[in-house]
């Protein structure tokens, strides 16, 4: 057991070379937002284990692609290295997918605070201190192609603290009893504990949200083992763009003003609430009434998302309105399946088609052959037009609904 | 669903105008241009789906005031009737509020609605049940091929040009997402844009490998600048040495010449530094102390002298310690004095009260201390038996508590009994209950005794009248009797002829005859004998049972009585006595529980006598052993426990003083034996010091000893003080004699340390000492120089290489050759270090560059774009897809029945000339055969047949959709007018006949001729009233037409005159203008357009006049009220049933005749009723489905 508390920070998937997507057009002032939200997120994790005088630091793979995120990337990480080495913070890196040891340049001299795992065979480093050792990290980068086994790590013969850092899947079960102190993963972007209790099995996700998908906040974990072995996890935002969801709901009396004066409550209450952090926002109003009809048709989304960009996107932080989306039971609404009208059949012909069948409208194959055929890009297309997801499909089904379900209503024409 | 009445309370020029009695087959509303013909097809319209946008914009505000809004009362065949009301409301914001009402005033919810409608959207309502003018025209605007296209989509029961226009639309929105243009391609020009996106990052992910080899290139070159680094200080050090020789040569001479100097003076022993300072000092110090030995032998002298005159007393200073022992115990002194004196008063007062306190308690002679024991002893034995006392009185109370309480409840109990059988004869409840359920035996069986007697009764009737029968049944029926005689009498007959007529006569079946005779009337005569007897039978047992039944009534009329009589007189009826008594018993039986109560209370009254008599024992046995005890204690037996504590009390503070007394009383000895004491002591005092006190109390005595103490003690301290003066003068006198004595020795031992014969002497060698030591420290001082000349830069054996070698005269021309050196040395790292600078900043410019992350970022814009655009595609792709899929099932399901009914009615509508519509097969294409079988295509038909197509195809639908349960209203709007007059007649018959069928239409025409082609037919033709100002407006069609008249022509604007084609071809006639558009908000009136014209339009002289058809003075039976609209819909509106067909029935049709009148005020229509209005006064469908689309 160790004689003292450790503290380290574990990070993972930085994946500087990623800078955030999701937007169709980005505007010019979130163009540097969008490409430097990744190094700020990573200079903000350096910070943390600066401020909580970490005694190392734990990277889990996926830091950067050398080539992708080029000499600008690469300085950056130097630089961040060396910050920690001032303070005589170690980094116990264990690589990826995209940041295998072999990658990095010889040429590229790493400072000696910082220590790579092999990605041929697990490699042991152990943690010192003035008279003894406090712990053991044992750690493998990604192997190529290769799954994590849990039996390649073993726990300290001298009971001393052991933290296995790698990158990849791991199978859940095998972890139990393999008495390791903590298990420090990466590969996930969203924070996930795989294995919970005294020897917990974590991935910290990554520091900051790349797209819609990566809701909510991000960034790395705090983690102490006590004097006893106890883990204690804590975890320390650390993303400077963050996506969200927000959700409004419209009725009858609701107008296009009353509906952007919401949304933009909504805004304001995010950024107080956020004051330091820029804001991709993506709504999605539910309910019924005249302006889901005008949203349904389109315009007033246009102009709802170009007014809310022009109020609150031009001023940092940004909170700026990446979509406005009728969520399903608003753009199609139930009651219209059931009318005895073009609408309602082709509404209950959809479900149908919600599996594999020959008569599958989901089924492309037919268009695609006429494409490949006639178009230039026809292979390229061919594979970028095919469908083979069955959420992707199901989802497409929905869309479909919607539009049909817009060009087929008329409620509005005299 | 069937629309009886409309009120429209406020909708474009309509406010306030109520249609009642609608017809529910067919109504044709007539009104000229602007009359407000639309504005009534979009109210309804707007009941039935809403306020949409658009019409929301055209027709509201109503342009008269009003609510915006509106009723429509419909019937909806066995869900009854409903009022369905829409208005738009302001509050908290504009919204509609719909409210569906049924018959019975119940409020539906809203989805009733929808099953009115029977699931039909607007879209569908508008391309199924409703078809105007502006269809027809477009239909007319339309190529060969689209009319054909438009017509088979028709035929399919879809929305016409909407599904093809959006099937378009979705394969057009395809096509430009990918297409086989490459310039047109969204998605293809995506993909480029991402192919050079892609490139330039590739370019760039070189950079990393570039910055790789500078740090490569930068550590060499570190290798090299170090090396040459080296080299430049080893120059620069041998060019240090050289210059630092150059500037020491100088002094490192003279110093060697110092050196030689010294070592040429002669050898002088050494003076130790300082000896001469020394000998000064000690002679100084020996003068000073021998002035100051002097000093302190005069100040002895003095001391002495000022000691004698002191005065002294030596006895009073031996005692002194005693006289200051005894001044510490003056406070005692006083305290014990003060003592002495309080307790004698204190004593005092307690013999006083110990003396009154004796005098109360009757005590006499002088008490003694142990009477506080003596009264503890009384307590002690009282305390027992009072205890017992008070124990044995509490059980007698609590004894007689209970047996009170007992009673008590025993006696409330009783009154409970006795108040329920207060009514009653009993006392007791026993003989009541048993009175009571004797009665109730005796009331049931007297009931029980009438139910018997009545069933007595009836059955004694039953038997009356059975014995009445039975006794009519002892004579035959005459019918019976005459049967049986007429066989008897055939029989005899047979017989008797048998016997006398001849043989020849009879023949032979004479015998058999005659045995037939004689066997009929034996079986006639036998039979009436067994009727008789059978008759006498059920006479006399009916008899029999009659008797029994007497005298069983008999038997019960006396039971009867013997009970009547055993029961009171009075009551009522028997079964309200037998109710009374029955609840009278189980009042009483309810009372058997109180009764146990009462029982259990009174055993419990005689327990608890029981326990007061043994409690009233106890209380005596404890009484006298309380007098025992106060005899014994020899107190009076009278006395109770409360006055014995009383006393005892009492008899305690006696005792309790005495105590008090005795203790002061030996305090007092004691402070008086230490006060003596003391006295005595400062007594003895002043024998011993030989003095005598001149007070007599012995504090006071203490004082004056104090007084004498503190006198002597002044002089004491004084001569004290001089004393140890004197001491301290001796003291420092031997001190300064000691220090000179010493001081001698160590001048004598200094002289004789530096070997000098004489203080002389050592002055001499001192002198040449000093000189030696100024020449060492000048050649000190030049060694100095030379090492700060050197600086540190190298040593002196290495710098006397250079000045004591050969190199000596050579310095100068060594020193330029190393400059020259060091110089090219400095060039060469320069030169390196530019190199360096440059990697450094190429390293920096890389480090700086985005270019790579700007192009990730658009990057994966066009990586989204890309997303969005195959999303798109492929809903685009299924939407069509399935669309097309719906399009086939309507065309192999509901197009065969559509088509099917649409040859009937085109049939009708041609008279024969067509017979057919179908389509071939695989073709999406219509054909219509004609009456000689040739099949043509649509594209060839003339423009009038093809609207007669497609009248004939829409009410097929119309028939389609009827059929799977979805009944709405057929509205035209001027779809005959472009009809000639064979067309239009036959137009007009099928829509009767249709009508007829089932299905209500409702035609809207602005064209006289059109509206008197519907009289004709015996259509009821409603006029529309003038849309002023003049207020609210109720129009009350007939519900039954009598008569009809004609309008007065005056008031309205005629239609054309209007002549059917001669040769009754395919000519297609074309209004000249468009009908005027009313006024709607929001847009200004269109110019009329010009049609195309293919036959001039006659003359306006030659139009008919229609006042010459009116009959003045004729009674009306339309009604128009004008007044304020009522707001419920149900407040004033009687539920009208549908109109009747009747007008088959000629008489009530009068043709030619105006159906209502109107208010004389409504001379003229409004023209133009200001610039929010526009739209046109009709309707057009077909406008609508390119807007849909």
């Amino acid at each position: 057991m160790s004689r003292r508390r450790l503290r380290f920070v574990h990070s993972s998937d930085w994946h500087l070379e990623c800078p955030l997507v999701g937007l169709t057009e980005v505007p010019d002032l979130l163009k540097p937002v969008f490409a430097d939200a990744p190094y700020r997120a990573a200079e903000r994790i350096v910070g943390t284990a600066l401020a909580e005088q970490a005694d190392f630091m734990i990277l889990s793979g996926d830091i950067l692609d050398i080539e992708l995120a080029g000499p600008h990337g690469v300085s950056f990480l130097l630089r961040q290295f060396a910050r920690l080495a001032e303070r005589q913070i170690a980094v116990y890196w264990a690589g990826g997918r995209v940041d295998r040891p072999e990658r990095w340049p010889a040429a590229l001299n790493l400072p000696g605070n910082v220590y790579r795992f092999s990605s041929r065979r697990p490699e042991d480093f152990l943690f010192p201190s003035a008279d003894a050792p406090l712990a053991r990290l044992t750690g493998l980068s990604r192997p190529r192609g290769g799954k994590l086994r849990a039996a390649d790590f073993w726990p300290d013969p001298d009971s001393l603290p052991t933290i296995v850092a790698a990158h990849g899947r791991i199978d859940r079960a095998a972890l139990a009893g393999r008495n390791i102190n903590y298990w420090a993963l990466g590969g996930k972007h969203r924070r996930t504990t795989l294995l919970d209790g005294p020897q917990p099995a974590h991935y910290p996700g990554t520091p900051q949200g790349r797209g819609p998908a990566d809701l909510g906040a991000h960034g790395c974990t705090l983690v102490e083992i006590d004097e006893q072995g106890r883990v204690e996890m804590r975890n320390a935002a650390s993303d400077v763009v963050r996506w969200c969801h927000r959700r409004a709901t419209v009725h009858e009396t609701t107008t296009g003003e009353s509906l952007e004066q919401m949304l933009a409550d909504q805004l304001r209450e995010l950024r107080s609430t956020s004051p330091d952090l820029d804001l991709l926002v993506v709504w999605s109003v539910a309910g019924a009434g005249p302006v889901v009809s005008e949203l349904r048709r389109g315009e007033l989304a246009e102009t709802l998302l170009a007014r809310l960009r022009r109020r609150f996107g031009h001023d940092r932080p940004v909170a700026w309105s990446a979509a406005i989306e009728l969520e399903p039971e608003a753009a199609v609404p139930p009651a219209w399946s059931q009318q005895d009208s073009l609408l309602g059949d082709f509404l209950r012909a959809l479900p149908q088609f919600d599996g594999e069948g020959t008569n599958d409208p989901a089924d492309l194959s037919g268009p695609l052959e006429l494409l490949v055929g006639q178009t230039p890009r026809g292979q390229q297309l061919d594979r970028l037009l095919r469908l083979s997801d069955p959420a992707n499909r199901r989802r497409m089904l929905q869309k479909a609904a919607a539009l049909g379900a817009s060009l087929l209503t008329s409620e509005d024409k005299p | 669903m069937r629309i009886l009445s409309a009120q429209v309370d406020g909708f474009g020029v309509w406010s306030g105008l109520k249609l009642e009695n609608l017809n529910d087959r067919i109504a044709v509303f007539y009104g000229p241009n602007e009359a407000g013909k639309t504005t009534l097809l979009q109210f309804v319209r707007t009941m039935l789906y809403g306020f949409s946008h658009d019409r929301a914009h055209r027709y509201l505000p109503p342009l008269r005031g009003g609510q915006p809004g509106g009723t429509l009362h419909v019937a909806a065949g066995a869900a009854g009737r409903f009022a369905i009301s829409r208005h738009r409301i302001q509050k908290g914001g504009e919204h509609e509020e719909l409210r569906i009402v049924a018959a019975d005033g119940v409020l539906q919810p809203d989805y009733v609605l929808g099953g009115l409608l029977g699931g039909i959207d607007e879209a569908t309502f508008k391309h199924v049940f409703a078809l105007g003018l502006g269809e027809m025209q477009e239909l007319g605007t339309l190529g060969d091929s689209a009319a054909s296209e438009f017509l088979y989509q028709l035929s399919t029961g879809l929305n016409g040009v909407t599904l093809a226009e959006v099937l378009r639309e979705l394969a057009a929105s395809r096509e430009r997402t990918v297409s086989s243009d490459k310039n047109a391609c969204k998605l293809g020009d995506l993909l480029g844009r991402r192919e050079t996106l892609q490139h330039d990052v590739d370019e760039l992910r070189s950079q990393v490998h570039r910055q790789a080899a500078i740090a490569h290139e930068l550590a060499e070159l570190e290798t090299t600048v170090a090396v040459c680094e080296t080299d430049r200080e080893n120059l620069e050090l041998a060019a240090r040495a050289v210059e630092a020789a150059v500037t020491v040569r100088e002094p490192w001479r003279r110093r060697a010449e110092l050196t030689r100097e010294i070592a040429e003076l002669p050898p002088v022993a050494a003076v130790s530094p300082g000896t001469l300072e020394r000998l000064d000092v000690l002679n100084e110090a020996l003068q000073g102390r021998r002035r100051r030995i002097a000093e302190l032998v005069r100040a002895r002298r003095t001391v002495r002298d000022e000691m004698r005159a002191l005065d002294f007393n030596a006895r009073l200073a031996r005692h002194a310690p005693r006289i200051e022992a005894l001044v510490e115990q003056a406070t005692w002194l006083g305290t014990l004095e003060t003592q002495v004196e309080q307790l004698t008063a204190e004593i005092t007062s307690l013999e006083h009260q110990l003396a009154e306190h004796r005098r109360e308690l009757g005590l006499n002679g002088k008490q003694t201390h142990d009477q506080g024991p003596a009264r503890k002893a009384i307590v002690g034995r009282l305390r027992p038996a009072a205890r017992g006392l008070a124990k044995s009185e509490a059980r007698a109370k609590t004894a007689h508590d209970e047996q009170a309480a007992s009673d008590r409840q025993a006696q409330k109990l009783a009154e409970q009994i006795r108040a329920a059988l207060r009514d009653g004869s009993d006392h007791d409840l026993a003989p009541a209950l048993e009175r009571a359920g004797n009665l109730v035996a005796q009331l049931r069986r007297r009931v029980h005794l009438d139910e018997r007697l009545g069933q007595l009764a009836r059955h004694e009737s039953e038997l009356a009248d059975q014995g009445r029968l039975l006794l009519d049944r002892q004579l035959l029926p005459a019918w019976v009797l005459v049967a049986l005689g007429s066989v008897f009498v055939f029989g005899v007959v047979l017989v008797l002829a048998n016997m006398f007529l001849p043989s020849s006569l009879v023949g032979t079946a004479g015998w058999m005859l005659a045995t037939i005779g004689a066997l009929g009337a034996i079986g006639a005569a036998g039979g009436k004998f067994l009727l008789d007897r059978s008759a006498t039978n059920q006479l006399e047992a009916c008899q029999k049972q009659a008797a029994i039944l007497a005298s069983q009534v008999k038997q019960a009329k006396e039971e009867r009585e013997a009970i009547d009589a055993q029961l009171p007189r009075g009551g009522g009826p028997l079964l309200v006595r037998l109710q009374t008594a029955e609840k009278e018993l189980a009042a009483l039986e309810e009372l058997l529980g109180v009764d146990s109560q009462r029982k259990a209370a009174l055993a419990a009254a005689e327990a608890a006598a029981a326990r007061v008599a043994a409690a009233d024992r106890d209380s005596r046995e404890a009484r006298r052993r309380w007098e025992q005890a106060l005899s014994s204690a020899g107190l009076s037996k009278n006395l109770t426990p409360k006055q014995a504590r009383q006393f005892a009390g009492r008899h305690g503070k006696l005792a309790e003083l005495a105590r008090q007394h005795e203790e002061r009383w030996s305090e007092l000895q004691d402070r008086q034996r230490d006060l003596d004491a003391l006295s005595g002591r400062i007594k003895q005092v002043f024998h011993d010091i030989e003095a005598h006190p001149s007070a007599r109390r012995a504090s006071e005595q203490l004082h004056e000893l104090r007084q004498k103490l503190a006198a002597h003690e002044v002089v004491a301290t004084k001569r004290a003080a001089l004393e140890q003066r004197a001491a301290r003068l001796r003291r420092q006198q031997t001190r300064l004699t000691t220090a000179v004595r010493r001081g001698e020795q160590r001048r004598q031992q200094l002289l004789h340390e530096a070997h000098a014969a004489g203080e002389a002497d050592l002055r001499v060698r001192a002198a040449e000492h000093d000189r030696r030591l100024a020449l060492v420290a000048r050649r000190d001082a030049l060694s100095r120089d030379i090492a700060t000349g050197l600086a540190g830069r190298l040593s002196e054996d290495e710098l006397r290489v250079w000045l004591e070698g050969p190199e000596c005269e050579r310095l100068e021309a060594r020193w330029d050759e190393l400059a020259r050196q060091i110089d090219a040395a400095t060039d060469r790292l320069h030169v390196l270090h530019e190199q360096r600078g440059r990697l450094e900043q190429e390293a920096i410019s890389l480090a700086d560059d985005r270019r790579m992350a700007t192009r990730l970022v658009e990057l994966g814009a066009v990586d989204q774009q890309v997303r969005e655009a195959v999303e798109r595609w492929r809903v685009l792709t299924v939407t069509e897809c399935l669309l097309d899929s719906v399009r086939r099932t309507y065309e192999s399901e509901r197009q065969p029945e559509a088509l099917k009914e649409a040859s009937k009615h085109l049939a009708r509508l041609t008279d024969g000339r067509y017979t057919r519509i179908w389509t071939p097969l695989g073709e999406r294409a219509l054909r219509v055969d004609d009456g000689e079988g040739n099949s043509l295509p649509v594209e060839v038909l003339s423009r009038g047949t093809r609207e007669q197509l497609f009248l004939s195809l829409r009410l097929a639908l119309v028939d389609v959709y009827g059929r799977r349960g979805v009944e709405l209203p057929l509205v035209l709007d001027d779809v005959l007018v472009n009809f000639d007059a064979r067309r239009a007649q036959a137009a007009a018959t099928v829509l009767r006949e249709f009508a007829d069928a089932g299905h209500q239409v409702l035609v809207f025409t602005c064209h006289e001729h059109l509206a008197q082609l519907f009289r004709n037919l015996r259509v009821s033709v409603h006029a529309l009233p003038a849309n002023d100002d003049s207020g609210a407006i109720t129009v009350a069609y007939p519900r039954k037409a009598d008569s009809t008249e004609e309008p007065q022509g005056d008031r309205y604007e005629v239609a054309a005159a209007w002549q059917p084609e001669e040769d009754g071809g395919d000519v297609v006639e074309v209004i000249d203008e468009v009908p005027e558009e009313e006024p709607t908000a929001g847009a200004k009136p269109k110019r009329p357009r010009k049609g195309r014209r293919k036959k001039p339009r006659p003359a306006a002289e030659h139009r008919p006049a229609v006042d010459d058809d009116v009959e003045p003075g004729r009674p009306h039976r339309v009604s128009v009220v004008r007044g304020k609209p009522l707001q419920n819909p149900f407040a004033d509106t009687s539920w009208h049933e549908p109109v009747d067909d009747d007008m088959d029935d000629a008489a009530l049709v009068a043709e030619d005749e105006p159906l209502f009148e109107v208010d004389d005020r409504d001379e003229t229509w409004p023209d133009d009723d200001g610039p929010r209005w526009s739209g046109s006064d009709d309707w057009h469908p077909g406008d609508d489905g390119h807007e849909a689309a």
